[in-house]
């Protein structure tokens, strides 16, 4: 059980890290604009 | 402090010194991918790999898509080693027989060894299978290390590119960071240390009978009899090389760098010292040749060699004060003893190269310890504490120090501009909204991790305090340390803290994560931005950064930001500590 949460924390880390690249780059769009 | 002491400060960084530019001109050559004396050996092991694994050498990454093949990596690489450690029982290699690791220790130390700071919440020789230690750690130490120097070559081309969208190829630059910069300085390194002693073998722990039998009274108050003494070993060597040049610092042995297998001779101790340093100190070299202004690189070398120097300083002197605490006690210098504050410290080291060594490796995010921090004076060890606050920018982990110092380079000209009421030029890029937005969110990231969970840590009884076996503002500095360890990458502990509890194991492992990869995500966005922009020409109003007043606003600027941000805790925990030590009152 425990090795299922961790591995699940784990890919919820990363798929933060991608969802963090993705907002950068639209925050470069949006400062780009301004 | 004595003359010897500050003699083999100089010499280290002497030897540092000579070191750097042909460290530098190397790793530039080998990014830039031009020829080099090993490339007869290591062409057609590159070329192999890349058809093996079906990597085009030639295509070129946008600064997203180089993030999120680091990222695809970093996750393979980490639920490899969590596999290796809770399957260890039942793998090869593992002669004391060492039970699987538990599942939050085993997260915790993958998460760890992924993100360069290997943290060690776990006694290693009882823990680790020979296995592991190989295969799931000493392998990571390579990985880690090469991730933040291709980060930082990718963060150089930014700067040094114009008009362009890309920052190279993520697999090309870990593939030649791997086996040009880390693999064979290592093999050489590991022989040296071979040769001087320190243990490289696949044997079971061997057990030696005691000279002198030892009475040991139990927690259940039993009374035991000590007759032998178990003598751990295995392949140290070839995991204490990287340990030190890939600035990841995971001890094979708890007692790490002050174990004599790892660490012998002061011979080891300044070669281990010298390894730490000289891949960051190399890559100034070649963000200058990059960028072609090798002055800025040495500008920069020049601000990090300032830091480093005021923290030796600082930590010298306060570990070579006598304890007020001791009255009667004759801790003054002699033939028979160092003087000062000997207490966890070896004596084949001595106060200078414990000191030296303590500044170098939380300046480099490196963690390797050769003496007990925790049992520094206040002051002495606040410094380590502080080196680490400064966001492992001097000199730093290997990569990851070069990029954190150009997120301050950014900062410093964005002041600079602010005072003479002009946009911000760096190296002849305008430095827009955007860069500072980028740039911002990086250096406060770090604090918010560090300042958060601990606060959390000390009003909480049962997760936080429960775990320390000092009170008072010491045991502030005990937690304090730790998250600031894991945050900044560094991994040394301060010792005092039980960290190995299901609390400690998986907030330090968020720490260390967050503090590597959401840090490093709007740093290589703001390389993406620069790599973009247009070459504006240098004029009369152009702020210079390759002068000495660049890098004192450098100097200036880490440490405002720093100190501002963290004076009000360490008065709390390391400086009242030294105002009450001098009242009296220990902790």
């Amino acid at each position: 059980m425990s090795d299922a949460i961790y591995i699940v924390l784990t890919l919820i880390l990363f798929g933060t890290g991608h969802a963090y690249i993705e907002a950068c780059a639209r925050l470069k769009g949006k400062a780009n604009r301004g | 402090m004595t003359l010897n002491g500050w003699a083999q400060i100089a010499l280290f960084f002497a030897l540092l010194l000579v070191l750097t530019r042909p460290i530098g001109l190397f790793m530039t050559a080998v990014f830039e991918r031009r020829k080099t004396f090993l490339d007869p050996v290591l062409l057609p092991v590159e070329r192999l790999l890349y058809r093996l694994t079906g990597v085009n050498p030639d295509e070129e990454m946008h600064w997203s898509l180089y993030l999120v093949a680091m990222l695809i990596f970093s996750a393979a690489t980490l639920f490899l080693t969590y596999a290796i450690e809770r399957l260890q029982g039942h793998l090869p290699w593992n002669p004391q027989h060492l039970a699987a690791v538990a599942p939050d220790l085993a997260w915790n130390t993958a998460i760890s060894f992924t993100t360069n700071t290997n943290w060690q919440s776990y006694t290693p020789e009882t823990t680790m299978s020979y296995l592991t230690q190989m295969l799931g750690l000493a392998t990571h130490n390579f990985w880690s290390a090469a991730v933040g120097i291709a980060l930082a070559v990718a963060f150089i081309r930014g700067i040094a590119r114009r008009e362009m969208k890309t920052l190279g190829n993520f697999w090309v630059d870990i593939t030649r960071a791997l086996l040009w910069v880390l693999a064979p300085p290592s093999l050489l390194f590991a022989l040296a240390l071979v040769s001087q002693g320190v243990v490289q073998n696949l044997k079971p722990y061997d057990s030696a009978k005691l000279v002198q039998q030892q009475s040991v009274t139990g927690t259940d108050g039993k009374v035991s009899t000590i007759t032998t003494q178990t003598i751990a070993q295995g392949p140290v060597a070839s995991q204490e090389a990287i340990k030190m040049l890939g600035t990841n610092g995971g001890g094979f042995f708890n007692a790490n760098s002050s174990h004599p297998f790892e660490n012998p001779s002061p011979l080891t101790n300044l070669l281990q010292m010298l390894a730490i340093f000289l891949i960051p100190a190399g890559l100034t070299v070649v963000l200058g040749e990059m960028t072609k202004s090798p002055r800025h690189g040495w500008a920069v070398f020049g601000a990090m060699s300032v830091l480093w120097f005021a923290g030796v300083t600082a930590t010298y002197w306060a570990e070579a004060q006598p304890n007020p605490l001791l009255h009667g006690a004759d801790q003054h210098v002699s033939a028979t003893q160092s003087g000062g504050n000997m207490e966890g410290k070896e004596v084949r080291f001595g106060i200078a190269n414990t000191a030296l060594f303590a500044t170098i490796t939380t300046d480099a995010s490196c963690g390797a310890v050769n003496g007990m921090h925790d049992s520094f004076s206040p002051i002495g060890g606040m410094m380590p504490l502080l080196n680490m606050m400064l966001g492992e920018v001097v000199f730093g982990g290997v990569g990851a120090g070069l990029y954190g110092m150009l997120i301050f380079v950014i900062m410093a000209v964005f002041i600079a501009g602010l005072m003479v009421g002009r946009t911000p030029e760096y190296l002849g890029k305008k430095i827009e909204a955007y860069d500072i937005q980028m740039s911002m969110l990086y250096l406060l990231i770090f604090p918010l991790l560090i300042l958060g969970f601990t606060a959390i840590a000390v009003l909480s009884p049962k997760l936080g305090l429960s775990s320390l076996t000092n009170q008072g503002p010491h045991g502030l500095s005990e937690i304090l340390y730790a998250y600031t360890s894991a945050t900044a990458n560094n991994g040394s502990a301060f010792m005092g803290l039980n960290a190995n509890t299901h609390w400690f194991n998986t907030t330090l492992g968020l720490a260390m994560f967050c503090g590597r990869f959401l840090m490093l995500i709007p740093m290589l966005a703001v390389a993406g931005n620069l790599a973009a922009k247009k070459s504006v020409p240098a004029t009369a109003g152009t702020f210079p950064v390759t002068t000495p007043m660049f890098a004192t606003l450098l100097v200036g600027v880490i440490l405002i930001v720093s100190l501002l941000t963290f004076f009000p805790v360490l008065s709390l925990g390391p400086i009242l500590e030294h105002l009450l030590m001098h009242a009296g009152r220990s902790f």
